[in-house]
């Protein structure tokens, strides 16, 4: 009856509701801009009307269905549930970033790498909150509220958050590919070939920057696609365990992605308001291609006191800004592991600037010169400144309604 | 490949002991050279190992590239392991600014006469 399903639908709100506002409590705790957050998130509950849209018009006109077209061509079930598994992620990874896309490109939203992870986390959830909502309505009216309490929590902790993963990851390569200029930049300088940029360039008749931009949006989509369709798969095979330690390992991932320097940078650059350099640009560019070659010797105390020199005379350069910011995340990288593996594998330390400041001679003791038969050394420059018991359930195609209704994303 | 010269004059000693030299760049060091000129003071450092005293005199030099930074930073290193000394003279402008954003200005000394860096090179250094 109406009312009733009315009432439903109001009731699995209210509880899909809940855990998003928990989300949204931890994400809001790291983020600064909450009131545009907000709004995200309120634009992103309609994302999921394109994806019901589709799955209307594919059983409305099935002939257009390409799926059930290649399923009817594979015997194979797993080859079609990896198919499945595969369509739909991409459906959905694509929808969930397509407002932040939106509102960035009109708006001029994001500025940071880590705010176009964090926007891309608002729009998960905001999708995650609606399907859940439907998610919860039918389980109820087809299974009861039994069922409906287990797949609740599941859905409200790890479906959410995998699908906050998912975009997430998506996210991230998103905000590199926006600031593609510096980044490409400082690649040059670090002595990276970029050999699949350089082809894609030419083949394409487009800029480096643009061929890295391109190229790096698909590398995020694909990265989201692969994890969305692992997950549906392992859910299919009912490896509940698996897609625990899955999430979480994703999860662990993302976050270390979210604590990088780098990604505090904001790399968008007001013409009008950028101070210029007081050093001349050859000058600069020599210092820069020392820092690159630095980096790669794994000198980055050095890289980071000279970027911090640097930037005394050019404030406003994005690629030294972001030469210290990763030369930052090294140091911290190493202090955390580092430090174990030295104790197992002990290097020869190379000597830092400051170590040799520090040593600088206060006294000359006078020592007669004897005469020695040292062996020539000439030094390079290093270039580098790297069952069948328990087995699990035979996958089988989902049919329409199970596509939509499945205990998964 | 572009010009440059590298040529060592040898400097009267104050004290017993120090082996002193002018050593004069001249041109330009790129990639295309730095290299090779660079056989040149490491072969001076293996022949003095120590107590070598080196005046760089940068008057007539135009351009230093990364790489050429990245030996004057090892020769340092060389030389005072050794218990030698390096001081600069006379550089040029853009040079002086480069050496001072990398640090090496802290490191080694620089004058913009080629007596005051003689003075300074040979002058031993008051205990701490």
């Amino acid at each position: 009856m109406p009312n009733d399903s009315f009432t439903l639908y109001i009731l699995s709100g209210i509880l899909a509701f809940i855990p998003a506002l928990i989300w949204l409590t931890v994400i809001f705790k790291k983020t600064k801009r909450k009131g545009i957050q907000t709004l995200i998130f309120l634009g992103s509950i309609f994302s999921v009307v394109p994806v019901f849209i589709l799955h209307y018009l594919l059983r409305e006109y099935p002939q257009f269905d390409v799926l059930r077209l290649l399923s009817s061509n594979i015997r194979d079930a797993t080859i079609i549930s990896i198919f499945t598994y595969i369509s739909v992620g991409i459906v959905e990874e694509i929808v969930k970033q397509l407002l932040i896309r939106g509102v960035d490109h009109k708006y001029l939203l994001i500025q940071t790498i880590n705010e176009s992870l964090q926007f891309s986390l608002i729009s998960a959830l905001g999708f995650s909150f609606a399907e859940n909502i439907f998610y919860i309505y039918s389980i109820y009216i087809n299974y009861g509220i039994k069922q409906l309490f287990i797949a609740y929590l599941f859905r409200s902790i790890f479906t959410t958050c995998a699908h906050l993963v998912f975009s997430g990851f998506l996210g991230y390569y998103y905000g590199i590919a926006k600031f593609s200029l510096n980044i490409v930049e400082q690649n040059k300088w670090l002595g990276k070939k970029q050999r699949l940029t350089n082809f894609i360039s030419r083949v394409f008749g487009m800029s480096k920057t643009q061929s890295y931009k391109e190229l790096t949006i698909l590398k995020g989509l694909g990265i989201a696609i692969v994890l969305h369709a692992t997950y549906d798969f392992l859910l299919e095979l009912n490896q509940t365990l698996l897609v625990v330690i899955f999430i979480i390992i994703s999860a662990a991932v993302l976050l270390h992605l979210l604590k990088q320097r780098s990604g505090k940078l904001i790399l968008i650059t007001d013409i009008d308001t950028q101070k210029t350099s007081s050093m001349a640009q050859k000058d600069e560019q020599v210092v820069i291609e020392l820092l690159g070659m630095w980096f790669q010797d794994k000198k980055y105390v050095d890289v980071i006191h000279i970027c911090q020199r640097l930037l005394q005379r050019d404030p406003d350069n994005k690629v030294v800004q972001l030469f210290k910011a990763k030369a930052g995340d090294k140091i911290q990288d190493e202090s955390a592991y580092g430090k174990i593996l030295k104790n197992i594998f002990p290097k020869k330390d190379q000597k830092k600037l400051d170590d040799l400041a520090k040593e600088k001679p206060e006294t000359l003791p006078i020592v007669p010169i004897q005469a020695t038969q040292a062996k020539a050394t000439v030094a390079t420059t290093q270039k580098t400144l790297t069952p069948t018991e328990n087995k699990p359930a035979e996958p089988t195609a989902p049919t329409p309604e199970e596509q939509v209704f499945k205990l998964k994303i | 490949m572009t010009q440059s010269n590298i040529t060592i004059e040898d400097i009267p000693a104050t004290t017993q002991g120090q082996v002193a030299k002018l050593v004069k760049f001249q041109g330009q060091l790129d990639e295309s050279n730095v290299d090779e000129k660079a056989k040149i003071i490491y072969a001076l450092i293996e022949q003095v190992p120590q107590n070598l005293y080196l005046l760089f005199d940068f008057e007539e030099l135009e351009y230093m590239n990364s790489k050429s930074i990245g030996y004057l930073t090892d020769w340092y290193g060389k030389i005072t392991e050794g218990h030698g000394k390096i001081v600069i003279a006379k550089s040029k402008n853009n040079i002086l600014d480069i050496l001072q954003v990398v640090g090496l200005t802290q490191l080694i000394n620089c004058y913009t006469t080629t007596d005051e860096a003689k003075f300074a090179l040979l002058q031993p250094s008051t205990p701490a």
